[in-house]
């Protein structure tokens, strides 16, 4: 009866092992790096909580998949390493555009949704002054909260041929940038530059909403969707499908909220196309 | 309401039993200690818009009843030196007034001040977010009866402020109502403690961690100008001179500008620490803690 009982409770051992087994076969991991350029606050310790929201709710929406944050960042070096790190893989990003462009082919990577920060359809930059910027403005010093000058130079603000480029000035605060020029400081740039988001604001602003817009980009991607080097695998469709629906029920929608990404959609190609042709002019 | 909070390195109540703590505590210390510094909210939670249950008084015994129980609470609450037992009797009291008339102005916003103070320097935070909640109750049932009230606009701004920092998830509605609240105060061209409003939002809105527009309302440019309206509210108030020596400093940083940082130890030496800066009566101790923080400034820009 002993031996019956010992013999009983390792084939329960087994069993129960085998099961244990088959669960975690079944769960795949797919790492998320996010990158975010220009945005102060698209680190770990400042955003971590928000993005780990859409996280949940993807494991959620998805059978059998986790999302394990590898990190969030706002220095391309530093995603670029996240995302090349073999022990953590990563299969998912979130990236900024000029990263996709930058990086598609070493880090294998493909666009399978385009964000909609605060609902918006593509991103869109516009020169506000104290004057009207109706032409290039050769020489003149930009503030801009972004820092790929190569993005600047060929995408947002094509330097014509020929011309002197833009000076652009690393500003973290847009609005203090703007009251900078209102208030005819000394060392205030000409212009800053002021994506579509800060536009709004901007335009509900007593002060700054009298600014005259000038100059404005062609309609650019916004934050893209990337899988990296084939990693989702099967998933693929499954996760396109969940990130489209965000903003189909209530836990979706609060996901959304945190990251000022109400939805997903599928990339504009031709914008896509048109903005990754600008950019790899004399790519470096 | 004047002091730093944040600056003291002690238990509150330790301070309590020292000095006249409460009746000198600063908004805009208290705010540049709330650490609303949000960039984006892993769980926001909107701060609650609950009012008091509509009572009013059934009979004259009643309203004897309530103005006796209101002078009870009011004077737990002013006894000197105050400590957390009187403040919990005169909030107890301020609840029980309450359940006999939620109508009367000036109990509700007395009853907001009471939770606001042990919102302020309860240690633990869940008793802390408790008060805050009950606190903004009463603002905002004062806002419900009257809704430009000077007294439930800045109560409701800094409980939610108080609430924030008890629960960091109320961050974001937190700083939207105070910038609300605060401005409504300040456009409606009344005064309340020492260009308050100004010297609160000013300072909310110079903090560095708070991020600018289109994620929050930070602009040290914006926080810069409200301060310098503070001191022009209340040019003797010496802790309008502190807040907006900290915003010049940060300014003179930020844009390499050596005077600016020499306009603000100039400002801290004649109203803070010169021979002729003095307290203003009945802040003796508050002087005291401006002083230390105004040589933390000194000492952090030499």
């Amino acid at each position: 009866m002993k031996t019956f009982s010992r013999l009983a409770i390792v084939l329960a051992a087994l069993v129960l092992g085998f099961s244990i087994g088959k669960a975690e076969d079944k769960i795949k991991e797919f790492g998320v790096t996010v990158y975010k350029m220009g945005e102060e606050r698209a680190t770990d310790k400042d955003a971590g909580g928000s993005f780990d929201k859409l996280l949940a709710y993807l494991e959620k929406k998805i059978e059998g998949a986790k999302f394990p944050r590898r990190g969030i960042r706002n220095n391309a070096d530093e995603a670029k390493k996240l995302m090349e790190d073999s022990k953590k893989p990563t299969a998912l990003g979130i990236v900024s555009p000029n990263f996709y462009f930058r990086h598609k082919d070493a880090l294998k990577l493909t666009v399978i949704a385009e964000a909609q920060r605060k609902g918006l359809n593509g991103e869109q930059y516009v020169l506000i002054g104290a004057s009207k910027a109706e032409k290039y403005p050769e020489g003149k010093k930009v503030a801009t909260n972004l820092d790929d000058a190569d993005w600047l130079n060929k995408v947002v603000m094509p330097t014509p041929e020929g011309a002197k480029p833009i000076q652009w000035v690393n500003k973290a605060n847009i609005f203090d940038a703007l009251f900078s020029i209102l208030d005819e400081e000394d060392d205030a740039c000409d212009f800053v530059l002021v994506d579509r988001v800060t536009l709004e604001a901007v335009e509900k602003d007593r002060a700054l909403k009298a600014m005259p817009r000038g100059l404005k980009s062609d309609m650019l991607p916004q934050d893209l969707v990337v899988e990296v080097d084939g990693r989702l695998g099967d998933k693929r469709e499954a996760i396109q499908k969940a990130l489209k629906g965000l903003d189909g029920d209530d836990e979706g929608k609060k996901a959304g909220e945190a990251i000022q990404v109400p939805k997903f959609m599928d990339a504009d190609e031709a914008r896509l196309k048109a903005a990754g042709e600008k950019f790899s002019k004399g790519a470096k | 309401m004047t002091t730093a909070v944040a600056d003291i390195g002690l238990h509150p109540f330790q301070l309590i039993r020292k000095r006249r703590f409460w009746a000198s505590v600063s908004m805009a210390a208290l705010v540049a200690m709330l650490g609303l510094v949000m960039a984006v909210c892993s769980s926001c939670q909107s701060v609650p818009d609950d009012v008091v249950e509509n009572r009013t008084p059934d009979s004259d015994d009643e309203r004897q009843q309530f103005a006796r129980i209101v002078k009870e609470a009011d004077e737990l609450y002013a006894a000197q030196p105050r400590n957390e037992k009187r403040v919990r009797l005169s909030v107890q009291k301020y609840a029980e007034a309450v359940r006999i008339s939620s109508v009367d102005h000036d109990m509700l916003w007395k009853g907001a001040r009471a939770n606001c103070w042990l919102a302020q320097y309860l240690p633990d935070k869940a008793e802390r977010a408790v008060f805050a909640k009950t606190g903004i109750s009463y603002s905002q049932t004062l806002l419900k009866l009257k809704s430009d009230s000077t007294e439930g606009l800045f109560y409701l701004a800094v409980l939610s402020g108080l609430l924030a920092d008890a629960d960091r998830s109320y961050g974001l509605s937190a700083v939207n109502l105070m910038d609300e609240s605060l401005r409504k105060i300040i456009d409606s061209g009344k005064d309340f403690e020492h260009g308050g409003a100004h010297r609160v939002l000013g300072t909310l809105l110079s903090d560095p961690e708070l991020p600018g527009p289109p994620t929050s309302i930070g602009s040290l440019r914006n926080g810069k100008k409200e301060l310098e309206a503070a001191v022009e509210k209340a040019p003797d108030w010496p802790e309008n001179h502190l807040y907006l020596a900290k915003a010049e400093f940060l300014w003179a940083a930020e844009r390499n500008k050596p005077a600016i940082a020499q306009q603000a130890r100039d400002r801290l030496n004649k109203y803070l620490l010169g021979s002729e800066a003095k307290a203003p009566a009945g802040y003796e101790f508050e002087f005291g803690q401006w002083q230390k923080k105004a040589r933390e400034f000194l000492n952090a820009n030499p």
